[in-house]
């Protein structure tokens, strides 16, 4: 079964997703739209680690790269309709194994924000490009 | 699905684009299929774990898309506890669009030696007795035969994708 995929947009519209994403390079971009294509046709259950649960955040997912950075994005599962949808919620760089403070207290924001305004502040996944 | 395969068509034109996402592939393709393979066969991790005479933590390890470091010794040793064939082959990058859009739970699963129909159903029987009762078995046979090749070529990836390059 296909999911369907949605990026989280900010107060102005914009895709702060689609836009980390393209900071990466072209290698550590080909191997993270490969996991998001996996989880959009699959969900996360299919592939071993694509995307593992956080301690403390029950609701949020991460799916990680590891190339010339560890590069790691934050979902979450709906979080309007469970059984279909992901959204996408934020990305952040792993270094010496810890992530930017306050990052998955953000994300969880993010997904708060989307339960408020669903149309508002998400729209369609956008494939980010190199 | 046809959007992936417009952006792989699109992205793949760059070299190493398509190297970084052909080697990710591979390391996801392994690791998922380990796991459905182990859950086709009602197999813990601790089970698997003792028939390839590895630990369970290593069977954890390669369970995980993550993981980069496989060598063709460890696979065949997975390959002998599921009592399959170990394939390793070059393939040209457009079967790999076909593979991905194909991906699924049934696609990575495969019958063990035991259950590989193609070595065990019988040859078809002559029956000479009631010409109506012949014609009826001759159909049967025949229909089995069909659903058997049609089984093997579904399972045959090359073949699938071959196909389905030919279909546009």
């Amino acid at each position: 079964m296909a999911w369907a995929l949605y990026d989280y947009r900010d107060y102005r519209g914009r895709n702060p997703v689609k836009e980390w994403c393209e900071l990466l390079q072209k290698s550590d971009l080909a191997k993270m739209n490969l996991r998001i294509e996996r989880l959009e046709k699959n969900g996360h259950e299919l592939c071993p680690g694509l995307a593992s649960n956080l301690h403390g955040f029950p609701h949020l997912y991460k799916i990680k790269v590891n190339g010339s950075v560890a590069a790691r994005l934050f979902l979450c599962k709906g979080p309007i309709n469970m059984e279909i949808e992901y959204t996408l919620l934020l990305g952040a760089f792993e270094k010496d194994d810890a992530l930017p403070e306050g990052t998955l207290e953000a994300a969880d924001d993010y997904r708060k924000q989307v339960i408020a305004n669903p149309h508002g502040r998400r729209g369609p996944h956008e494939r980010p490009k190199k | 699905m046809n959007d992936l395969r417009n952006n792989l068509r699109e992205e793949f034109n760059d070299k190493e684009y398509r190297h970084a996402y052909a080697e990710d592939w591979l390391n996801t393709f392994i690791a998922t299929q380990v796991k459905v393979l182990r859950e086709q066969r009602h197999l813990t991790q601790a089970e698997l774990a003792e028939e390839t005479g590895m630990k369970q933590p290593r069977i954890a390890v390669l369970e995980d898309i993550n993981y980069t470091s496989w060598s063709i010794n460890t696979l065949r040793r997975l390959a002998l506890a599921f009592d399959l064939r170990l394939s390793v082959k070059f393939e040209d990058f457009s079967s790999l669009v076909y593979e991905a859009e194909g991906f699924g739970r049934e696609s990575l699963e495969r019958a063990s030696f035991a259950d590989d129909g193609w070595f065990h159903r019988k040859p078809a029987q002559p029956t000479t007795s009631s010409p109506i009762l012949s014609l009826a078995d001759s159909q049967e046979n025949r229909g089995q035969r069909y659903l058997s090749e049609a089984v093997e070529y579904s399972n045959s990836e090359s073949n699938w994708a071959r196909a389905a390059r030919a279909n546009g």
